[in-house]
């Protein structure tokens, strides 16, 4: 049935000698259990599922205003699921996920006046904090792209206060 | 010609896609990646994100979920252990339960749900 991910999986009781992510073929986190009747398995969790839990677990960070697509590839995924009507949760989102960690790539718009560095701190703690939880994954990397700042109405009105005068008289 | 196993098949995935469904945190039941989860009965029948398969060391049963945004591995052990009670209620031992978590849903998505 499900012999490559039976091949690629791991017991939950040994730990792997080498934790790296793998990136070869199929990429989806497995993980071989048994459960305590006896009955044995393999659980496979998408790679977007992954990438979902930490959209969500970034957007809960007070001071990310929003996620921004990356790439072509992320951007026309973001224009089919505004079609499809699907959420965009893991826009900004790149997961590279191994046996036991992940690697995670994201590009974010901070609210004008926060802290970029406590708000990536705050961002990679949570994600780590998520996936473990979630998904039993250790984070390995979260690696942060500020791609924008994102003025709220008052602030802009801060920023650029004399817009309406003339600059010379 | 009328196969006994064929019909056993679906029995068995009809009870797993219940008791799979049941457990707390199940949000719904995917087809997979390229919708090809489906065990077949006959007359047109099939059972859409349950695969049964009869391998060499025992029956194994391959489930495709959406969950909830709960911890994944404790669910899918709890979909292991439901899914293979059900079975053990037909008469059926299983040796492995497969779980595919394909999506998770949230809030969001629910209240979505039942809004359209």
């Amino acid at each position: 049935m499900t012999q490559t991910a039976q091949e690629t999986a791991r017991t939950t009781s040994a730990a792997p000698s080498t934790p790296t992510p793998a990136r070869n073929g199929s990429t989806d986190l497995t993980v071989r259990s048994a459960s305590p009747n006896g009955v044995g398995g393999t659980t496979k969790i998408d790679d977007s599922v992954v990438a979902r839990i930490v959209g969500l677990a970034a957007r809960e960070v007070a001071g990310v205003h929003d996620m921004t697509s990356t790439g072509l590839a992320q951007a026309f995924g973001g224009l089919t699921n505004r079609v499809t009507g699907q959420d965009q949760m893991d826009k900004g989102v790149v997961v590279q996920v191994g046996d036991v960690e992940c690697i995670v790539d994201l590009s974010i718009v901070v609210d004008y006046e926060a802290s970029i560095p406590r708000v990536a701190e705050a961002i990679r703690r949570n994600i780590a904090s998520r996936l473990g939880a979630m998904t039993g994954l250790e984070t390995k990397e979260v690696n942060i792209n500020v791609a924008d700042l994102y003025f709220a109405d008052n602030a802009k009105g801060q920023v650029a206060p004399q817009h309406e005068q003339p600059a010379v008289r | 010609m009328v196969s006994r196993s064929d019909r056993e098949d679906i029995d068995l995935a009809r009870a797993a896609l219940v008791a799979a469904r049941g457990v707390p945190g199940v949000a719904g039941i995917s087809r997979g990646r390229y919708a090809i989860a489906r065990t077949f009965g006959l007359g047109g029948i099939s059972v859409e994100g349950v695969q049964v398969a009869h391998e060499p060391e025992g029956l194994q049963v391959e489930v495709h979920l959406v969950s909830s945004l709960v911890p994944l591995l404790a669910l899918a052990d709890a979909v292991r252990v439901a899914v293979a009670a059900a079975l053990a209620d037909l008469g059926v031992s299983v040796t492995a339960v497969h779980v595919w978590i394909e999506a998770v849903c949230t809030a969001d998505d629910a209240r979505k749900e039942t809004t359209e």
